[in-house]
């Protein structure tokens, strides 16, 4: 069964550069992630990419776990 | 998911490249390096076997392999290195090395920001593995409310 808690996954390179990836975060929620892990990293988003899924459920109303694990599969 | 984010730490310049040029009838090569920090700089310098390492405010000299090289920021903060030899590439191969162990210092400061804050910030690390390529893979995972 898949895991639907908020999660960021975070790969740290040998040089300093992070990439960063929300899962079960949707719509616009997740934008404010970035203003989270810019603090916490101390570091500059150069670079960003939504992905279909926040396209896609930001223009529904009723966000559900089960969408989430259709489209992630 | 539906976001994915590239970040750089502050301590490096988001958009550097390396820049080198020699200064005519001196001995010097000068080189425009992605380094900000002279803390981490000075971290780094002592890591790769480096001597009478110095900083003063933001510039830090040092003599690594018998060659004094030494730092100052630009009006963008950004550290131009000046290494004392007429041999480029001796001078790129130096530098490259000091980029590389500076990439080190910031992946180890990133690491302990994230062990500092995340607990803070309403997050649990779940799993941290270091890659074979030596990259690190955090899990983070939300405290529900």
């Amino acid at each position: 069964m898949m895991n639907s808690r908020r999660r960021i996954r975070l790969i740290v390179k040998l040089d300093g550069s992070v990439s960063a990836r929300t899962e079960n975060i949707y719509g616009e929620d997740c934008l404010s992630r970035i203003n989270i892990l810019e603090n916490m990293l101390e570091a500059l988003t150069v670079d960003s990419e939504f992905t279909e899924d926040f396209t896609k459920i930001r223009n529904q109303s009723d966000l559900t776990i089960s969408h989430d694990q259709e489209t992630s599969a | 998911m539906s976001i994915e984010i590239i970040l750089v730490p502050l301590a490096v310049a988001a958009y550097g490249s390396w820049k080198a040029r020699s200064i005519q009838n001196e001995n010097v090569l000068v080189v425009e390096t992605r380094l900000k920090d002279s803390k981490l700089l000075a971290q780094a310098l002592g890591a790769m076997g480096g001597s009478s390492i110095e900083i003063d405010g933001s510039k830090v000299e040092a003599v690594i392999s018998k060659r004094r090289v030494s730092f100052s920021p630009n009006i963008e903060g950004i550290l131009t290195a000046h290494v004392d030899t007429n041999d480029r590439d001796e001078a790129i191969g130096l530098l490259v090395e000091v980029d590389r162990q500076y990439g080190l210092q910031v992946q180890t400061a990133v690491l302990q920001r994230v062990k500092d804050r995340a607990d803070r910030l309403g997050m649990n690390i779940v799993s941290q593995i270091k890659d074979d390529d030596g990259s690190v893979s955090i899990l983070l995972e939300e405290v529900e409310a």
